[in-house]
């Protein structure tokens, strides 16, 4: 058995759904042990999943979720070398398997991105000692790298009612690493403030990003200011805008 | 230059950091790290790794190059990687004897190469590969291996043996994993120990190993450390002389005081078997040991040498 085989032999008998042939390969005698080494492997991605995404766990149930793991395994393995990076991984393939499933419920998918990009936006390297200048509206603007913006079909940030469902209504939310750098926090956005803050990340300044999202949007800016500015106001307070660019 | 490594280590864990970099006993000399878990990595645990870098030398001790692995180290691992050494001073990386996955799968565990000619002369050739690109000496880590995959053409020993002297090495010497395979495998750990040349060896690991049912021992890093290798430890170091030794402990975590106690009875040992001049004597930063060579390192293990 060649040194290239073994490393198949092993990725087929972690990876696939039912242990198979890959032990006979190994060496039958010790099939106890390669069993062993299939549970080692398994339980600590699956640990790791479980732990993380502690409510999609909740809302699809066990054996869903373990369906959802064995299939990424089969399918999608780890790719990651830091084990921090496998969790959001399972979260993007779990959101992809999913979405329009009917044997979870509809939230399901939203609840395990939302999961998910709160446990990476954790690790994101960002620095908060970067050259910013006060606000100016004028200037573009300086958001932190630790932030994710994403949409959801639900309000995947508030609680489920008593039923466990999650209220259906287009969502966008900020995702951000707090100032402590250890907790996340989640900053519901109007459609309007969204795509602003998009604008910014693409080095748009405060004034330009008004006028141009008022005219895809078809409204007047002085209609828009006003939230926006909330908004702006909050996100500074947050950490997730910085200030501006010198 | 790098700082002496000496003494008594444990693994920084971000779970255990606080009360590492806090409640730390005077014992406790140095730290060691995964890279994975803090290179091109952000918040919290690059603050734990400002704080560690402050208090202790830190060693690094990488999880997934996998120095037995049919395919080369990947550049995109290996050259962020040597920006991170350099950058925590590390006076050498060592990484384990084994593979980790394969055709860019991680199965984030540490898996059992078979003792064959073919998987010494690969793991020579990653070791060197892994040397020259990252520019450290590189330290090979034995581990535990439950069973073997295939038909060996040697045993544990000579196949470790072989590595090292093929890719010119240095041994991370995992103290528990010689004792947990003497146990699954019916071999003598003291045998081991004699056959490993001294000269090789930068560092030791101890841990704590679980017990199955079955009589089966795994090396999980999540138990105290026994009385048995606490034994097999002093054995090593009577043989090696002053050397860093580091406490592994990466799950099951108890209450900090109790990890305290294991570093203070690890550095007893380590004091008596070596003596309270070894830890003077030990010779821990890469500039040294470029300097003075392996013959200098024995005579440091000897005793006869003040680095």
């Amino acid at each position: 058995m060649t040194l290239a085989d073994t490393e198949r032999a092993f990725l087929d008998l972690c990876c696939a759904p039912e242990a198979t042939s890959s032990s006979t390969e190994l060496d039958p005698k010790h099939s106890k042990i390669w069993s062993v080494y299939r549970h080692m492997v398994r339980q600590r991605l699956l640990d790791e999943a479980k732990g993380a995404l502690r409510r999609s766990v909740k809302v699809v149930g066990d054996d869903a979720f373990h369906a959802m793991f064995t299939r990424w395994l089969a399918e999608a393995p780890p790719r990651s070398r830091a084990f921090y990076g496998v969790v959001p991984e399972i979260a993007a393939f779990a959101a992809q398997h999913w979405g329009g499933h009917a044997s979870v419920p509809a939230w399901a998918s939203d609840v395990v991105r939302y999961e998910g990009a709160r446990y990476q936006v954790l690790d994101l390297v960002a620095s908060r000692d970067r050259p910013v200048l006060d606000f100016d509206f004028e200037r573009a603007v300086v958001l932190y790298d630790a932030a994710l913006l994403l949409t959801f079909d639900h309000k995947v940030h508030r609680d489920p009612d008593p039923t466990g469902a999650y209220e259906r209504a287009p969502t966008t939310l900020c995702i951000y690493r707090g100032k402590d750098e250890r907790t996340v926090g989640a900053y519901p956005l109007d459609p309007f403030s969204a795509d602003c803050m998009r604008a910014w990340r693409d080095g748009a300044n405060v004034s330009d990003s008004v006028r141009r999202v008022a005219a895809a949007h078809g409204v007047e800016p002085a209609q828009r200011i006003e939230p926006l500015c909330a908004a702006l106001s909050d996100l500074i307070e947050r950490g997730v805008v910085l200030g501006s660019q010198p | 230059m790098s700082p002496v490594i000496e003494g008594i280590g444990l693994g920084l864990r971000y779970k255990l950091a606080k009360e590492t970099l806090e409640h730390a006993p005077p014992e406790l000399r140095w730290l060691e790290l995964h890279p994975e878990n803090y290179m091109q990595r952000g918040g919290r645990f690059l603050s734990v790794l400002e704080q560690a870098r402050e208090r202790f030398p830190l060693v690094t001790h990488g999880l997934t190059m996998g120095l037995g692995a049919a395919s080369p180290h990947e550049r995109q691992y290996m050259e962020p990687l040597r920006t991170f050494l350099r950058d925590v001073k590390t006076p050498w990386h060592s990484d384990h004897l084994c593979f980790s996955g394969s055709a860019g799968v991680m199965l984030h565990d540490l898996l059992p190469l078979p003792f064959t000619r073919e998987a010494v002369d690969t793991a020579v050739a990653r070791v060197k590969e892994a040397r020259d690109q990252l520019e450290l000496p590189i330290a090979v880590e034995n581990i535990s291996y439950y069973a073997h995959p295939g038909a060996p053409e040697m045993d544990e020993a000579t196949f470790l043996l072989n590595v090292l002297e093929g890719a010119d090495a240095k041994l991370l010497l995992d103290v528990n994993n010689v004792f947990v395979n003497s146990q699954n495998h019916d071999f003598d750990p003291r045998a081991y120990i004699d056959r490993i040349p001294v000269e090789r060896v930068v560092q030791i690991h101890v841990a704590g190993h679980l017990i199955r049912p079955d009589g089966l021992i795994i090396d999980t890093h999540g138990e105290a450390v026994r009385d048995e290798v606490f034994d097999l430890l002093d054995y090593t170091l009577r043989r090696t002389g002053p050397m860093p030794v580091l406490l592994e402990r990466d799950q099951n975590f108890p209450d900090f005081a109790l990890l305290a106690e294991e570093v203070k009875r690890l550095d007893a040992i380590y004091r008596a078997a070596v003596g309270d001049s070894g830890l003077r004597a030990a010779v821990g930063d890469s500039a040294s040991r470029a300097a003075v060579g392996d013959s200098g390192l024995r005579a440091a293990a000897n005793g006869k040498a003040n680095a």
